[in-house]
C-alpha cells in the first residue's frame, strides 16, 4: 500500500468524534430502550413529568440520529477528507468549534426536551435557539469540509466525499427551511408554514432527514471503509456515479409518502408515491457497489467481524430501501401506515444499516486515530456483532408482526360493518411485541456497552510501538 | 493494492447483460439429495392447499375474515405473536444450519433454489442437455427453435400460473378458485396475485436464476457472515489439484508434475451460478454440491480417489480438528431447541378464548345509595375456537362483587361477543383507588378451559 | 394551483424523470481509455482504486420498469399540477367508492330488518346483537356500554321512561334528540321552602322525611311544580318531565343532592342522531334499547 502520510492530519477531532459516537451511541440507545420499557410498564418512570414517553422519545430520536449518527458522519468525513483529498482540515480551530458546538447542541438538546420546550416537528422538536446555533455550527462543518476538499491534492475528488459533501448541504438546506419559526419567547415558536403546507414542508424535511442524513452520508461512509477494510477496489465507478445522481434527485421527491390520504393534495400524494419507487434502483445502486466491492473479499468475512458488520449493514440496506418504496405503495401504505410495521421499516434501517456500518467504520477507525494496529479485542467485536444482529431480528420480527396484526384487527369489521376491535384491543394485543421488542433494543445497547469497552480499553493501551506513525 | 489483479475485464457496454449459465445436470449424492428436497417441498406446497380438515379446507388463511385455518386450530390476528416466535426460531435455525454446514439453506431448501431446479429440468426437457442447449441457443432462428422457444416458454408460463393458482389457493378457496378461474369471474385482487406471483415464478426461475442469489438476496450475505473456520464450506483441494492439466487415462502423470485435477472443466459446466470452485471460496457459491459429485464422478473414471472437491472446513483445510461442537453452535443449538419447545408448548397450552376488558372511560365511577361502588365494562369474549360453545364469567378476588348483565352466554364458532356489564363491589373492600379485578371465563364444555381477564376497578380515595 | 406553479410542478418532475432516463443513457457506454492496463480507472484515493464493473442488465432494467411505471401513473393519476389524471382519481372519490361498496355490501341487511316492527324484532338475537353493536360504540359514553346509566343519564333498562318507552317514542328519542330544562328556583323559592319541597320530594317516593315540612312542601309544589311533574308528581313524557314517585333519581337521590336540583335547575340534552345513524342504525338501536326492557 502506497500511503501518503501527512504529519499535519487533524486526528483530535476525528478522535473527539469518534469517541462521542460511541457515548451518545449509548445515550440515545439507553433513552430508546427506556422509552421501549414504558411501552411495556407504562408506570416505569412513577409519571415523573420530565422522564414521560413523550418528552423521552424526541430525546431518542434526536440522541441516535443527531448525536450518535452525527457525531459519526462527522468523525469519519473529516478523517475521510483528508486522507482521500491528502489535504489536512483547513483549520483546527474551526475543527475545535464543530466539534464543541456539536456538542453544545446535543447538550442543549438533552436538557430542552425533557423540560418538555418543543416546536413539535417530528425529528426537528429543538427549539429556536438551538435551531440558530445548530445552522451556525452547520455551516462552520461545511466549512471545514468543502474548504478541505478544495485544497486536495487529487485532481478527482473521491466518491466518498460527494456522498459526504451532498449530505452537508442538503441538511443545512433541510434545516434552515423547516426550522423557519416566529418565536414568541426562549423557549416556544410557531411554525413559519400553515396547515397542509407545514405538514408538507416538515415531511420533505422528515424524509430528507432520512435520506440525505441517515442515507447519503452514510453511503459515504461505506464508500470509504468497505474498500478499506476489504482491501479491494471499488467495484463500478460508473455504478457510484448514476447511483449517486439519481439518488440525490429522487430523494427530494419522496417526503408526501409520509402524507397519503391526508389534506395533502392528491397530486403531491402522487408524486411521492412514484418518485420513492424510483428511488428503489439508485438504493439498489449503492448497495450492489458495496456488496460486490466486498466480494472479492469474501474468505475474510470468516475471521474479520469488522466486514461482518459492513456486509451486514449493506444487507440492511438493501431491504429497508426494498421495503421503504413498496410501503409508499398507497394500497400498502393505507394498511402499513400508523403501524409498528413503521417502526420495525425505521429500525431495520436506523440499526441494521445506519448503526451496524458506523458500527464497523469506528472498529476500523478508532484504532488508526489513537495509533494503534487493532482494536483491543477481536473477540469482543465478534461478540458484539452477534448479540446486536440478534437483537436487530428481535426487533424487527416483532415490530413488523406487530404492524400486519395492528392493520388487521383495525380493519376488520363485523357482519353489519363494525369495526370487531376498538383501538385499546389492538394496543392489547400488541403487549407481548413491545416485550420481544425491548428485549431486541436491550441486546443492541448491550452489544455497545461490549464495543464502550472494548474502546476503552484500546484507547487506554496508548499507541503502539511498533505501528506506523499515521498522524 | 498494488498487487490486485484484474479478474473482471473492463467491456463497453456497462450495462451489461448477465452470460447465460448452462448448468449441465448431475447425478450423484448430493443431487439425489436435492431432487429429494425440490420433491418433498414442490409436493408440500401444491398439494397441502388440496387437503382438507373437517370439511374445510385444511390450510385457509382468510384475510378478510381475519382467521388463519391451520387444521383443526384457527389463529385470529391476536395470535400473530406465534408467528413473531416462528420467525424468530427460523432466524436461528438459520444461524444454526449455517454455523454447522454452510449455506445449506441456499443449496437444498431456498424456493430459489427449487423452483429454478424445476424450471431447468422443464428446459432440458423440451431443449435437450447442456450441450444441445447451448447449440440451440447459437443457432439462427427457425422453424425447429421457433417451436422448442415456444414449447418452453408455454410451458414454463403453464407451470408458473399454477404456481401463482397455489399461491392464491392458500387465501381463498382452491376449489372455488378453480371454478372462479374457469368461469372468469374472480375479484381484480385475485387476478392480480395469481398474475404477480406467476410472474415472480417465471422471472425469478426462468429468467433471473443465479442473479437474484448474486445480487439481490440480502440471506446470503447473512449467511456469509455467519461462517467461522469450523463451518462446512465447498472447497477444492490446491494441494492435491494442482498443477491442473489434460492426461491420457493411466498416465504417470505425477511424473509430468499433473496433480489430480485433469482440468475437464465439469465443475464449471455443472454450477448453476457459473464459477470456478477451484479459484476459492467465493460468495456466488450457494453450495449444491454439484461440483462435488460431477468431480467424484470424474475421479472415479479416472481410478484416483473421490474428494477433490468436497465439503471441508477451513480448518480440516489447514489440518487442524474441526470442532463441531463449539460455543456458537452449542449456544444455537440450545436457544433453538428452547424456542422450538416454548412454541410447541404454547399451542399446546393455547386456550381457544380471548378475553378484552374495556372499562367505561368517562364516568370513574359510580357510588350507590348503599354505598357500592360500580365501574361499567365491555367484555369482548372471542370464540376462537372451530365450535360454539357455552360460557360461565365470575368474578375473582372481591367478597362483595356483584355483576350487573349476563353471566351465562354462548358464542358461535369464530364469533366476538361484546359484553356490557356493570360490577358492583362494597366500598368496604376496596384498598386503593385502582384495583385490580380479575375476570374469569370458563367453557363450559369438556374441554373446561378457562381465562382470566385482569382490568383495573376505581373506586374513590380511601376516607382514614 | 395557479397556472405558474401548475408548469412548475410539471416542468420540474419531467426535468427529474427525464434526467434519471438520461443519465442512464449517458453512462451506457464507456469512453476509450476509461480504464487503466490494471483494470481500475487509475484514480487512487488513499490507498482506494476503482474499478469500472458493468452494472447487471437486470438493474437498468428495473430503474427503466419503475420510471414506465411512473410516467403511467402520472398519465392515469393525479400529479402533474392541475391534471386529474386520466382515470380522474381523487381520494375523497375513492372514499365515496368504498363507502358505496360498503353500503352495497350492509345495506340489505338493515333493509331486511326495517321491515319488521321493533317489538319483533325484539326477539330477533341477531338484530339485538347489532344494535347492541352500535349502542356500545355510539351511546355508551352516557348511557354507560350496559346502558344503565350514569349520574344525569338514563338508565335504559328500567322500565321508567323520562320520555316513553314505546318503540316509536324511544325511535323519536334517538332521531330527533331530547332536551329537557328544569328551571332553576334559588331566585324564587327560600331556602327553607327548598327543604321543605326536598322533604315532599322525599316522601312521594316512599323515603323517611320530616312530615310537618313535607305537608308543608306540598304546597309549594302544588303551585310551582306540577305544571310539569303533575299533580300527582308521576311526571310528563311530553315535557320529559321525571316521575317523582319511583324512587330514580337521575341527578342523585341524597336530600342534597335533590335540594341542589331545585336550586340549579338542570339543563339535559340527548343529541339528535338521526343523521349519524340512519334509518337502519337507529332502527336496531331502538329494537336493542327496546329489549333491555321488555325481554321475553
Amino acid at each position: 500500500m502506497s500511503e501518503n502520510n501527512s504529519p499535519t492530519y487533524n486526528y483530535r477531532v476525528v478522535r473527539q468524534f469518534s469517541i462521542m459516537t460511541v457515548v451518545w451511541g449509548i445515550v440515545g440507545m439507553l433513552v430508546g430502550v427506556i422509552i421501549a420499557a414504558q411501552l411495556f410498564w407504562p408506570d416505569l418512570t412513577y409519571g415523573i413529568e420530565y422522564l414521560t414517553y413523550g418528552r423521552l422519545r424526541p430525546l431518542h430520536t434526536n440522541a441516535v440520529i443527531f448525536a450518535f449518527g452525527g457525531s459519526a458522519l462527522m468523525a469519519t468525513s473529516l478523517y475521510v477528507v483528508q486522507r482521500t483529498c491528502q489535504a489536512p482540515l483547513i483549520s483546527n480551530a474551526l475543527a475545535s468549534f464543530v466539534f464543541w458546538g456539536w456538542q453544545l447542541i446535543i447538550v442543549l438538546a438533552a436538557i430542552s426536551l425533557p423540560m418538555g420546550w418543543t416546536s413539535g416537528k417530528e425529528y426537528a422538536e429543538l427549539e429556536w435557539p438551538i435551531d440558530i446555533l445548530i445552522a451556525v455550527v452547520w455551516v462552520a462543518y461545511a466549512i471545514l469540509f468543502f474548504g478541505t476538499v478544495m485544497k486536495r491534492k487529487a485532481a478527482h475528488i473521491y466518491v466518498a466525499n460527494w456522498f459526504y459533501g451532498a449530505f452537508i448541504l442538503t441538511v443545512a438546506v433541510l434545516h434552515i427551511v423547516n426550522s423557519a419559526a416566529i418565536p414568541v419567547s426562549l423557549t416556544k415558536s410557531y411554525s413559519a408554514y400553515a396547515g397542509a403546507i407545514d405538514a408538507m414542508i416538515q415531511w420533505w424535511y422528515g424524509h430528507n432527514a432520512v435520506g440525505f442524513f441517515l442515507t447519503a452520508g452514510f453511503l459515504g461512509m461505506m464508500y470509504y471503509y468497505v474498500p478499506k477494510q476489504a482491501e479491494r477496489p471499488v467495484y463500478s465507478y460508473r455504478l457510484s456515479i448514476v447511483h449517486f445522481w439519481a439518488l440525490i434527485a429522487i430523494y427530494m421527491w419522496a417526503g408526501p409518502h409520509h402524507l397519503h390520504y391526508t389534506a395533502l393534495p392528491n397530486w403531491a400524494q402522487s408524486l411521492g408515491m412514484i418518485f420513492s419507487l424510483i428511488l428503489l434502483a439508485p438504493s439498489w445502486g449503492g448497495m450492489i457497489n458495496g456488496i460486490m466491492t466486498l466480494s472479492g473479499a469474501w474468505h475474510k468475512l470468516r475471521t474479520d467481524p469488522i466486514l461482518k458488520f459492513l456486509i451486514v449493514s449493506l444487507s440492511f440496506y438493501g431491504m429497508s430501501t426494498f421495503e421503504g418504496p413498496m410501503m409508499s405503495i398507497k394500497t400498502v401504505n393505507a394498511l402499513s401506515h400508523y403501524t409498528d410495521w413503521t417502526i420495525g421499516h425505521v429500525h431495520s434501517g436506523a440499526l441494521g444499516w445506519v448503526a451496524f456500518v458506523s458500527i464497523g467504520a469506528m472498529y476500523y477507525m478508532i484504532p488508526k486515530v489513537f495509533g494503534r494496529q487493532n482494536m483491543y479485542s477481536t473477540d469482543m467485536i465478534n461478540i458484539h456483532f452477534w448479540v446486536s444482529t440478534i437483537g436487530v431480528v428481535l426487533y424487527i420480527a416483532a415490530m413488523w408482526i406487530a404492524g400486519v396484526m395492528q392493520g388487521l384487527m383495525w380493519r376488520a369489521v363485523n357482519e353489519d360493518g363494525t369495526l370487531t376491535y376498538s383501538f385499546v384491543e389492538a394496543v392489547q394485543a400488541t403487549y407481548p411485541y413491545y416485550g420481544i421488542r425491548l428485549l431486541g433494543g436491550a441486546l443492541f445497547l448491550g452489544g455497545m456497552f461490549i464495543m464502550a469497552y472494548n474502546v476503552y480499553k484500546t484507547v487506554k493501551a496508548g499507541p503502539d510501538a511498533d505501528t506506523v506513525k499515521e498522524g | 493494492m498494488s498487487k490486485a489483479k484484474a479478474e473482471r475485464i473492463p467491456v463497453k457496454d456497462l450495462y451489461a447483460k448477465a452470460e447465460k449459465i448452462y448448468p449441465r445436470q448431475v447425478h450423484g449424492f448430493f443431487s439425489r439429495l436435492r431432487i429429494l428436497t425440490v420433491f418433498l417441498l414442490l409436493g408440500i406446497y401444491y398439494i397441502v392447499p388440496w387437503l382438507t380438515w373437517d370439511d374445510r379446507q385444511a390450510i385457509l388463511l382468510d384475510l378478510p375474515a381475519r382467521k388463519f385455518h391451520l387444521f383443526g386450530i384457527t389463529f385470529w390476528p391476536q395470535d400473530f405473536v406465534y408467528l413473531t416466535l416462528l420467525l424468530v426460531i427460523c432466524a436461528v435455525g438459520l444461524f444454526l444450519f449455517t454455523a454447522f454446514a454452510g449455506r445449506l439453506w441456499c443449496g437444498y431448501a431456498c424456493p430459489q433454489t427449487v423452483w429454478t431446479q424445476t424450471f431447468i429440468w422443464i428446459e432440458e426437457f423440451v431443449e435437450g442437455n447442456r450441450n444441445a442447449r447451448i447449440r440451440l441457443d447459437k443457432k439462427p432462428w427457425g422453424p425447429e427453435k421457433l417451436l422448442k422457444k415456444t414449447a418452453k416458454h408455454t410451458l414454463w408460463i403453464l407451470f408458473a400460473l399454477f404456481t401463482g393458482y397455489t399461491f392464491v389457493g392458500y387465501f381463498s378457496p382452491i376449489r372455488e378458485l378453480w371454478d372462479g378461474i374457469l368461469a372468469f369471474s374472480l375479484g381484480p385482487w385475485e387476478w392480480f396475485w395469481i398474475g404477480l406471483y406467476s410472474l415472480a415464478t417465471y422471472g425469478n426461475a426462468g429468467r433471473l436464476r443465479e442473479q437474484v442469489c448474486l445480487y439481490m438476496c440480502p440471506y446470503a450475505r447473512f449467511q456469509s457472515a455467519m461462517f467461522d473456520k469450523d463451518t462446512l464450506i465447498i472447497s477444492y483441494d490446491e494441494e492435491r489439484g494442482e498443477e491442473r492439466g489434460k492426461r491420457k487415462r493411466n498416465a504417470d502423470y505425477k511424473a509430468d508434475g499433473l496433480g489430480d485435477c485433469i482440468d475437464c472443466k465439469q465443475c464449471v459446466h455443472v454450477c448453476p451460478t457459473g464459477i470456478d470452485i477451484r479459484d476459492g471460496l467465493q460468495y456466488e457459491c450457494i453450495a449444491c454440491a454439484a461440483c462435488i459429485d460431477v468431480c467424484d464422478d470424474v475421479m472415479d473414471q479416472m481410478g484416483y480417489d473421490k474428494g477433490l472437491i468436497k465439503y471441508t472446513t477451513e480448518h480440516s483445510e489447514k489440518g487442524k480438528s474441526t470442532h463441531i461442537l463449539r460455543p456458537r453452535t452449542f449456544l444455537y443449538t440450545s436457544l433453538f431447541m428452547g424456542l422450538i419447545a416454548t412454541f410447541f408448548f404454547l399451542i399446546a397450552t393455547r386456550t381457544p378464548l380471548d378475553v378484552n376488558v374495556i372499562r367505561d372511560r368517562n364516568n370513574l365511577f359510580n357510588e350507590t345509595f348503599s354505598g357500592e361502588i360500580q365501574n361499567t365494562y365491555q367484555l369482548k369474549v372471542l370464540n376462537m375456537s372451530q365450535v360454539a360453545n357455552d360460557y360461565e364469567l365470575k368474578i375473582n378476588g372481591y367478597q362483595t362483587s356483584q355483576i350487573d348483565g349476563p353471566t351465562k352466554f354462548t358464542i358461535d364458532a369464530g364469533g366476538v361477543l361484546t359484553l356490557p356489564l356493570r360490577v358492583s363491589i362494597d366500598a368496604d373492600e376496596l384498598e386503593k383507588r385502582s384495583n385490580d379485578i380479575y375476570f374469569e371465563i370458563t367453557t363450559l364444555n369438556d374441554s373446561q378451559d378457562t381465562y382470566i381477564a385482569k382490568g383495573k376497578f376505581l373506586g374513590p380515595k380511601k376516607e382514614k | 394551483m395557479t397556472e405558474f406553479w401548475n408548469w412548475w410542478v410539471i416542468v420540474i418532475v419531467a426535468i427529474n424523470i427525464l434526467g434519471c432516463w438520461g443519465l442512464l443513457f449517458w453512462t451506457r457506454k464507456m469512453k476509450e481509455n476509461e480504464v487503466e492496463d490494471t483494470g481500475t480507472t487509475g484514480h487512487v484515493y488513499d490507498g482506494i482504486t476503482e474499478y469500472n464493473n458493468p452494472l447487471p442488465r437486470w438493474w437498468l432494467i428495473m430503474f427503466y420498469i419503475t420510471l414506465v411505471f411512473g410516467v403511467g401513473y402520472l398519465i392515469l393519476y393525479p400529479g402533474l399540477g392541475n391534471n386529474k389524471g386520466v382515470l380522474g382519481w381523487t381520494q375523497e372519490g375513492q372514499l365515496e367508492e368504498e363507502v358505496a361498496a360498503a353500503k352495497a355490501i350492509y345495506q340489505p341487511l338493515f333493509d331486511k330488518f326495517l321491515k319488521v316492527p321493533v317489538e319483533e324484532l325484539a326477539n330477533n338475537k341477531q338484530a339485538v346483537e347489532m344494535g347492541k353493536r352500535i349502542f356500545v360504540n355510539t351511546c355508551f359514553g352516557c348511557h354507560g356500554s350496559d346502558a344503565r346509566g350514569n349520574p344525569g343519564y338514563p338508565n335504559l333498562t328500567d322500565k321508567d321512561w323520562l320520555y316513553g318507552g314505546n318503540p316509536a317514542q324511544i325511535k323519536q328519542s334517538i332521531v330527533a334528540g331530547r332536551v329537557g330544562v328544569m328551571p332553576g328556583f334559588e331566585a324564587m323559592l327560600s331556602a327553607e321552602q327548598i327543604d321543605e319541597l326536598v322533604q315532599y320530594v322525599g316522601q312521594l317516593s316512599g323515603n323517611q322525611v320530616d312530615a310537618a315540612k313535607a305537608e308543608a312542601g306540598s304546597k309549594t309544589f302544588a303551585l310551582q311544580c306540577a305544571v310539569c311533574h303533575g299533580a300527582n308528581a308521576k311526571g310528563n313524557i311530553a315535557l320529559g318531565a321525571p316521575n317523582l314517585t319511583d324512587d330514580i333519581w337521575l341527578h342523585g337521590a341524597s336530600s342534597r343532592s335533590i335540594a341542589q336540583t331545585i336550586r340549579g335547575g338542570h339543563n339535559n340534552q340527548m343529541p339528535a342522531l338521526g343523521d349519524i345513524l340512519g334509518e337502519g342504525r337507529t332502527h336496531l338501536v331502538t329494537t336493542y334499547v327496546y329489549s333491555l326492557s321488555n325481554s321475553k
